[in-house]
């Protein structure tokens, strides 16, 4: 029978190593990467991002440029749009938040919890299909067949369901779509993966949210022609470190820097400034 | 030499009260009365186990009403002997002089003494699950003994023991008062046993102790 | 007074009862749990590939996520053995005023919703008293931010393990003889002598138990620690996290390539844990 003592202190040594092996690997990972010349000496804590997960992939990709132009590093916070929201307000970090569109941002500026909002793209609504377009869907008429399955975000939860209701009530289609529709999920992203997974013939989402679903295809109706959300990024009021946030938003809505990414993986980004090289703060 | 003036103990609605008694030193005491009278609730106020709510215990003239259970050096057997389940024979009877850090030699010689008295020698190495009812009643005296207490509280030994054995260890018990001359405050309620092991009988009846003149 | 009646033929036997329909049901409903889990690992399995299986592990990311994991995940369990050891005990044996409400408190990080749980972590460390923040003190004075890096991981994951690990171990004292420890008392020990030479080696399987429970429950931990840590790649990303990035994006067969490889680190873990449990084992 072994001595329970022994364990105890086995599991102190195993526990005494695990901190001091965490300990080390993070302080390995704080310090900052090394700039390059433009950073005249420049010695600044990274910027962080609260950033949608929808998101990650472009602004990663952003942030790697930037990174190299200007060796200051990006930190992204990733999460859903009302989870990061309350974290900026409950801890007080963060320098810019991007969320999955600009109804949070508003929200946020009514808490007084960014100051400047920048535009960034601009996310149509569509209805996301698997490729081929196997049920054969064209337009709304067909979201109302017994044979498909609908699935959509809350619109008292989501901002794209909420785009949906406002565009279609004032024509009485809401209330027909509102009957059919097999299932009301949260999130836009999960209107998609439930398509992605099989579990719904179609959904209604932003296209910017289906550039990164390569076994979904856009599909265009005309009652959505003029609807449309925001890319947005706003400025954390209280932010440490202003200047070079502002410093990042411009170069994130620069058409030939962040813009030209967002175009790239396909979405579509709103007309911007050329990048005039600016330095940092 | 045991004295309890006019202890009270309660336990839960349960209450004794006003006990008082003497029991004088190298005594075979045996107190007898029926099931559910507190035998046992007063065996652990006496061991300290359980506080009492008022009056005095003295042992060897000292007060030991507030001491704990490690300082009034009493070996104490309880009913269902509660031995070490992960322990084998010879750690239970090493265990009290461990805890006293007495040296090697000296401990080792103590439990071959003890496990030739108890005739155990044969089992020291096994452990409690393979134990039989009469040599885990040996084996929870054994250990009771070990350091040589000066007072010993057996809490029905007898009881859950088969005829055979309960007869050779009801001689165990003589042998080994003769042998070490240790006070005993032995507890049951069969009137034969207590007629052949009592040096002094004892009734504890409506809560209160009565000490007949033996 | 009643006869058994005198029409009955006295060649009539007694007919045993087959024991078949019995293990029937009880294989049929808890086998049924068995066969609904191993058909949702087959789902995912079938879902996606060897390729991205192999692409998610190459991934420098995924690898620091399966590092950072193991370390989090042992070290809160160590920790919560190490918090549940002396409350399961004192909650076992002492009866003191108040110890229901200790019970009701210890049980509440399992009953509140995760997000909540994460929030909660962020006001603590967040909140400001006349201008004084645990965070800010803890970073100035000791160079140890928590929020949103590693230490917080620990901290989200080790509320909620310590209660299963307080759980187990509350079970596991409660089954040991306090007998045992009263003798060890009269035989010359202190309270904490009795525990450590009478109480504790009986607890030794109980120990392994609530180790195994918590260091899986940490496994599967999401909700605070997407809140309280964040998801920095090679900093507070661990794998659950990690899944719920690539969700994020819709990578679905990426998603559940990583799931599947968290099940076959718990699958390695547990049968570990077993082993060493049964070499234990008196």
């Amino acid at each position: 029978m072994i001595r329970p003592f022994l364990l105890l202190l086995a599991s102190l040594i195993v526990a005494a190593g695990l901190m001091v092996s965490l300990f080390f690997s993070s302080r390995l990972k704080s310090s900052p990467s090394l700039p390059d010349l433009s950073r005249q000496g420049h010695p600044s804590t990274p910027l962080t991002v609260f950033c949608a997960a929808s998101n990650r992939e472009v602004m990663q990709t952003i942030a790697r440029d930037y990174e190299r132009e200007y060796g200051v590093r990006i930190e992204f916070q990733f999460g859903p749009s009302q989870t990061l929201l309350t974290s900026i307000e409950v801890s007080g970090e963060g320098d810019l938040y991007l969320p999955a569109d600009e109804s949070y941002l508003q929200l946020a500026a009514t808490k007084k919890i960014v100051t400047k909002r920048i535009s960034l793209a601009r996310m149509h609504v569509v209805l996301g299909v698997p490729k081929g377009n196997p049920k054969g869907i064209h337009q709304f008429a067909d979201l109302l067949r017994p044979d498909v399955r609908v699935v959509q975000a809350n619109p008292d939860v989501a901002a794209v369901g909420k785009l949906t209701r406002e565009t279609l009530t004032p024509s009485g289609k809401w209330t027909d779509l509102h009957d059919r529709t097999t299932a009301f999920v949260s999130t836009v992203t999960e209107a998609a993966n439930s398509v992605q997974a099989g579990a719904a013939d179609v959904s209604l989402v932003y296209d910017a949210v289906l550039t990164t679903y390569p076994d979904l295809e856009v599909c265009e109706i005309e009652e959505f022609r003029e609807t449309f959300a925001e890319i947005q990024i706003g400025i954390v009021s209280q932010s440490a470190q202003p200047a070079l946030a502002r410093h990042f938003a411009k170069y994130l809505s620069a058409s030939d820097r962040g813009l030209e990414r967002y175009r790239e993986l396909g979405f579509r980004p709103v007309q911007g400034a050329i990048w005039g090289g600016e330095p940092l703060p | 030499m045991i004295e309890l003036h006019n202890v009270t103990i309660r336990a839960g609605t349960f209450i004794l009260q006003h006990l008082s008694c003497q029991i004088p030193d190298g005594c075979y005491a045996v107190l007898m009365g029926r099931t559910g009278t507190g035998k046992t609730t007063l065996l652990e106020a006496i061991c300290g186990l359980r506080t009492v709510q008022a009056g005095e215990i003295h042992l060897q003239g000292k007060r030991m009403t507030q001491a704990r259970p490690a300082e009034r050096e009493i070996g104490y057997v309880p009913q269902d002997l509660a031995l070490f389940p992960t322990m084998t024979v010879r750690e239970h009877l090493e265990f009290a002089l461990r805890v006293r850090r007495w040296p090697i030699t000296a401990l080792k010689r103590r439990v071959d003494e003890l496990a030739q008295l108890l005739q155990i020698e044969h089992l020291l190495a096994r452990r409690v699950p393979a134990l039989s009812g009469g040599e885990s009643q040996r084996i929870a005296i054994g250990r009771a003994l070990s350091f040589q207490p000066s007072l010993l509280l057996l809490d029905e030994p007898l009881s859950a023991l088969d005829e055979e054995t309960r007869d050779q260890v009801q001689l165990l018990l003589q042998k080994m008062h003769q042998a070490t001359g240790v006070t005993v405050l032995h507890v049951t309620h069969n009137r034969r046993e207590a007629m052949q092991l009592a040096d002094r009988l004892y009734l504890l009846e409506a809560g209160k102790i009565l000490c007949p003149e033996e | 007074m009643s006869n058994p009646p005198q029409s009955e033929p006295s060649t009539r036997t007694f007919r045993h009862r087959s024991d078949f329909p019995f293990l029937a049901a009880m294989w049929g409903l808890g086998g049924s749990y068995v066969l609904l889990v191993l058909l949702l690992i087959i789902a995912d399995a079938v879902r996606t590939s060897p390729r991205h299986l192999g692409e998610a592990l190459l991934k420098p990311e995924i690898q620091a996520a399966v590092l950072l994991t193991l370390k989090t995940c042992t070290l809160s369990a160590i920790l919560s053995l190490w918090v549940a050891l002396p409350l399961a005990y004192l909650l076992s044996r002492q009866h003191f005023p108040g110890r229901f409400l200790i019970d009701i408190l210890v049980d509440i990080p399992l009953v509140l919703p995760p997000l909540v749980l994460g929030l909660s972590l962020l006001m603590l460390f967040h909140l400001s008293l006349d201008g004084w923040k645990l965070e800010s003190w803890l970073r100035a004075s000791f160079e140890f931010p928590v929020t949103y890096h590693v230490p917080s991981i620990v901290l989200a994951q080790f509320v909620v393990t310590a209660s299963f690990a307080i759980r187990t171990l509350r079970v596991t004292f409660d089954r040991i003889d306090p007998r045992a420890e009263d003798v060890a008392r009269t035989l010359g020990c202190s309270r904490g002598q009795a525990f450590f030479r009478v109480c504790l080696p009986q607890a030794v399987p109980g120990m392994l138990t609530a180790f195994t429970i918590a260091w899986a429950r940490a496994l599967g931990e999401f909700g605070p620690i997407l809140v309280f840590s964040g998801t920095t790649p090679f900093r507070t990303e661990v794998l659950s996290t990690a899944i719920y990035l690539e969700l994020g994006i819709g990578h679905l067969e990426s998603a559940i390539a990583i799931s599947l490889l968290m099940i076959a680190l718990a699958v390695l873990v547990l049968v570990i844990l077993r082993c060493l449990g049964d070499w234990t084992a008196p």
